[in-house]
């Protein structure tokens, strides 16, 4: 006989990060069945809904079902007892996440009493770039040029080492999660390890399994948008960076920033910020005016994550215009805020919903590594 | 006027209650707004769980009302208000005109002539019925009406001429009557919910997903194929527990007779086509008491194959079959069944009457029960979900509280 210990405070913390109707889950199955993107030889969320009732924290946490989980909301649009598994789901993954982030520091992140100090780390970070980098002066040169308030070399002083440390900790959140799969579903692969990595980036970049979603549909293209967009723009970052350096290097002379605005990289980040901030506004507005039940509750880490992600794309846009027309002092202080914000969206990346992205393409990763039923 | 009652519904609630208070000494108004009593009893194949037709019992039923003088029945009839106090009601009945007079003799003769059909209310629109019929085979009173919807009107006139008795008069007009009562009894039924509401279950957009009020009409001998329930042998059948019960987004309360009526349904399958398959999908039974029994023995039937898991979805599949698509929970896979038939267990939603003044109706629109002091009784499934036995129980206990007044 197996005794099952309830853990009350699992469910709580479930309750608390947005699962508050779990408990009107009478266990009929509807959303498993429901769900076109479940597994049918596993089928979720009936059986995660039960477990977070009965919180049983082992069983949530090397889930790999839940991280599968799109949140598409079929399941919370058609569940008959005001359940919302896709919300309940939503708050098993932000537990999660704050379990596998390195040192526990997904919970920093949750906590939105420690927003102001987890802003306040990059401002005067960047803040002593600015006093000591900076040209002197540098608010009346025109035209105007960003590397003179805050040079690119003393940023990436601080961003190297800060992303250094953010890769660092999002491979130590894979590989925690990847062993707990690995404990709870056994090691035997029937694919390769390179082919499952292969056959997810094929399945992200498609977004294939989003696409099953039916109640929630438009926020596939918009996510595609934000998606591509946002893969632009960190696409640009790094060109720009790169250019710097090897003319720093000496490498060759390629052009240096501001660069023109018919030049390739420059092309590539204004159309990738239109982009995703097209899709930004369809998740945002459709967040706001659609019922939970249909696009899920919207809780601080959501908002957290996806203000900081818009507010980086706008203030550099915003920087950009006002360079363009020559307006030193906004231009310089959005400048000042875009950079506070890259390095918020970026550096805490893997401790925020950002790390949605590294946790959900383990699991599905890990699903890709083994043979299930169609 | 205290010793009088007026029932309004004449399904088996409200002719339990009638005949119980007439035969207690009180003078009772019975007022149904079809063209016959028996109401949805009627349109059952057979009852659960003795399996028995329930035709013999509404028949029984019948032969008291002939023989009591103090139940006076009004069909095709409607309350158009309540006024007044406890002891003292008035009431406005409207009656509309069925066409027919009482010189009528049901010899068939009308039927035979008139040139256009509709759908037959008695089998939910599963078959065609001629504009002037009988309301079907049970009829009280065995009068023919005119269904106006369908029928062309005097100019064509045929049945007139058909009529060897004069009983067609197509001149007449709807009557209000006035009745004083002390107090009133509200038999008003129930109708199934509209499956086509429940969008993923396929109802009207897959072929061969039926109700189970329609699953009774297909059953039934006297149904719209003889009781062969499809037109061709059935080798797999699936049914579809809490189609819109239990379910915020449709009726969130339990009906509490689908479990039953999907077994005993079940027996229809099983009985007539020994090979076949029934799948009942569910999220829990709820036979309680002794249908208990009943279902133990379903349960010991191993062409029947009981899954729990709620159905989300029903789609096309081939060869005109329909896939039901539920989590098979106790087997811990997602599963898709190829089936011949569907037949979605709907619940039962209470009926509302024109009167809009009384009674106090719950949430959900059935009539509480807790107004028998204001002289206002509810009985059956006015008040709630429950089966025929539960409901002439019911019946004759809510007559003693109109006795009292």
């Amino acid at each position: 006989m197996s005794v099952i210990q309830p853990d009350i405070g699992v469910s709580l913390r479930v309750m608390e990060k947005g699962g508050d109707s779990l408990q009107k889950c009478f266990q009929c199955g509807n959303c498993s069945a429901i769900c076109d993107v479940t597994p049918d030889d596993d089928p979720f969320p009936r059986r995660e809904m039960l477990y977070a009732q009965w919180g049983q924290k082992e069983k949530l946490l090397g889930n790999v079902n839940v991280w599968l989980c799109h949140q598409c909301n079929d399941c919370s649009f058609h569940c008959p007892g005001g359940a919302n598994p896709g919300d309940v789901m939503a708050a098993v993954r932000n537990l999660s996440f704050q379990h596998y982030s390195y040192l526990g520091f997904g919970r920093y992140l949750s906590d939105p009493k420690l927003a102001p100090l987890l802003l306040a780390i990059p401002a005067v970070l960047i803040a002593l770039v600015v006093a000591v980098g900076s040209l002197p002066g540098f608010m009346s040169m025109k035209p105007i040029v960003f590397s003179n308030m805050a040079p690119v070399m003393a940023i990436d002083l601080i961003f190297i080492p800060a992303m250094v440390f953010a890769v660092v900790a999002g491979l130590a959140g894979i590989i925690a999660i990847w062993r707990d799969f690995t404990a709870h579903y056994g090691d035997e692969r029937d694919v390769a390890l390179i082919k499952a990595v292969w056959l997810t980036l094929l399945g992200v970049l498609r977004h294939d399994k989003m696409k099953k979603c039916v109640v929630n549909a438009p926020r596939t293209n918009a996510h595609l948008l934000l998606f591509y967009g946002f893969f632009a723009l960190l696409a640009t970052t790094t060109l720009v960076a790169l250019m710097h350096w090897i003319n720093l290097l000496g490498i060759a002379s390629v052009a240096e920033t501001p660069l023109p605005l018919s030049h390739p990289v420059k092309v590539l980040g204004n159309i990738g910020a239109i982009t995703a901030l097209s899709g930004i506004y369809i998740i945002v507005t459709r967040r706001l005016t659609l019922n939970a039940k249909q696009v899920g509750g919207t809780l601080y880490y959501d908002s957290f994550f996806g203000v900081v992600l818009f507010l980086t794309i706008a203030t550099g846009i915003l920087a950009e215009l006002f360079r363009l027309v020559d307006y030193s002092f906004p231009a310089f202080a959005i400048y000042y805020v875009h950079l506070v914000f890259v390095f918020t969206l970026l550096v805490y990346a893997p401790f925020s919903k950002f790390a949605h992205m590294l946790y959900r393409a383990t699991a599905l990763t890990f699903t890709n590594t083994r043979k299930r039923k169609p | 006027m205290s010793g009088s009652l007026l029932v309004i519904g004449g399904g088996i609630a409200g002719m339990t209650s009638a005949l119980e208070a007439a035969e207690c000494g009180l003078k009772v108004h019975l007022v149904e707004k079809d063209f016959s009593l028996g109401g949805r009893v009627l349109r059952m194949n057979r009852y659960f769980p003795k399996l028995c037709p329930p035709a013999c019992g509404v028949e029984i039923n019948y032969r008291r009302l002939r023989s009591n003088p103090d139940v006076e029945v009004l069909t095709n009839s409607e309350v158009v208000s309540i006024s007044g106090v406890r002891g003292e009601f008035s009431v406005v009945v409207e009656t509309s005109p069925r066409y027919v007079n009482a010189r009528c003799t049901a010899c068939g003769d009308c039927e035979k002539v008139c040139p256009v059909k509709g759908k037959d209310p008695h089998n939910y629109g599963l078959s065609e019925i001629t504009a002037i019929r009988a309301p079907h085979k049970m009829a009280m009173p065995m009068r023919y009406a005119i269904d106006m919807d369908v029928c062309e009107g005097e100019s064509c006139g045929k049945c007139v001429t058909a009529c060897k008795y004069g009983a067609v008069d197509f001149a007449m007009k709807p009557v209000r009557t006035t009745l004083v009562v002390g107090s009133v009894i509200y038999a008003t039924g129930w109708k199934p919910y509209d499956a086509g509401k429940i969008e993923n279950l396929g109802y009207g957009k897959i072929a061969n997903v039926v109700t189970n009020v329609e699953m009774e009409r297909l059953a039934a001998p006297d149904g719209p194929n003889g009781g062969a329930i499809m037109d061709k042998p059935v080798k797999k059948v699936a049914f579809v527990q809490c189609a819109g019960s239990r379910d915020e987004n449709h009726l969130p309360y339990c009906s509490s007779v689908c479990c039953m009526a999907s077994l005993k349904q079940a027996t229809y399958v099983r009985e007539r086509y020994p090979d076949s398959e029934v799948y009942i999908f569910y999220i829990d039974l709820r036979a309680s008491g002794k249908y208990q029994l009943f279902q133990d023995k379903l349960m010991g039937d191993s062409n029947v194959h009981f899954i729990k898991g709620k159905v989300a979805k029903v789609e096309d599949g081939e060869h005109g079959q329909a896939v039901v698509v539920a989590e098979d929970i106790l087997g811990g896979e997602k599963i898709r069944v190829a089936v011949d038939l569907v037949v979605l267990a709907t619940g039962m939603e209470p009926v509302t009457t024109r009167d809009e003044r009384l009674p106090d109706r719950d949430e959900y629109g059935f009539i509480s029960a807790n107004q028998g002091r204001n002289g206002i009784h509810s009985v059956g499934v006015a008040k709630s979900p429950v089966d025929v036995t539960t409901t002439i129980r019911d019946a004759t206990g809510s007559v003693v509280k109109a006795l009292c007044l």
